[in-house]
């Protein structure tokens, strides 16, 4: 699976790591269930963690790292991003959130403050009761609706089958 | 132009819950490789 990978340096003593893996055309047929003809479209999977994951990060790295990654996306038009967010142990100053919660409004933040005139549609998942939930969330165009619709009705059908 | 919609799976099924705990484990283990991979690097410049 293609991969792309950046550091970003918080000139404190601590990296944050972000990588963009390339779905490939197995998994978007067999487990996204993607029709053949939109097979073309890149589905990129968006995964970030510390160098040092027990140590603090300074803030800054995180603008960086959003300025960077909408760069990328702009590079390709053919492209739809994804983020699931990570459920590790997480030590913040919000101990009422779980940590998908906290990665959550913290890449929502950081998303709302660099978006800007960019013209992009957000998907998002969350999947599981209240306490235990998984949060999930698509970037993409306008052309790429169509994709998306067949995910999300996809995903939909998980539930119905389960009730 | 910018729209968000949320779908929301209360009751996921078996299927759906095993496909995000795969998701999950998937992307543990590709965080590890980025960390290992920053290291090797990182160490081997230093």
């Amino acid at each position: 699976m293609k991969s792309v990978e950046h550091i970003f340096s918080d000139n404190g003593g601590n990296h944050l790591l972000v990588a963009l893996y390339f779905c490939d055309d197995d998994y978007k047929r067999d487990v996204l269930h993607i029709p053949i003809e939109y097979e073309y479209i890149k589905i990129v999977d968006i995964n970030i963690t510390k160098a040092y994951v027990d140590r603090p990060i300074h803030f800054s790295v995180f603008f960086k790292m959003v300025s960077w990654l909408l760069q990328e996306y702009k590079k390709d038009e053919e492209t739809i991003y994804t983020f699931i967010c990570s459920t590790d142990d997480l030590e913040t100053n919000h101990p009422n959130f779980l940590p998908q919660e906290f990665r959550w409004k913290l890449f929502d933040r950081l998303y709302r403050r660099e978006i800007k005139n960019l013209k992009m549609n957000i998907q998002d998942v969350v999947v599981g009761p209240e306490g235990y939930q998984s949060m999930a969330r698509a970037f993409y165009r306008d052309k790429h609706a169509p994709i998306i619709h067949v995910i999300s009705a996809y995903l939909r059908d998980k539930q119905l089958l389960y009730q | 132009m910018e729209t968000a919609r949320t779908i929301k799976i209360l009751n996921p099924s078996k299927e759906l819950v095993a496909f995000i705990e795969k998701a999950q484990k998937q992307k543990k283990e590709r965080m590890e490789i980025m960390r290992e991979h920053f290291f090797q690097t990182y160490l081997s410049k230093s």
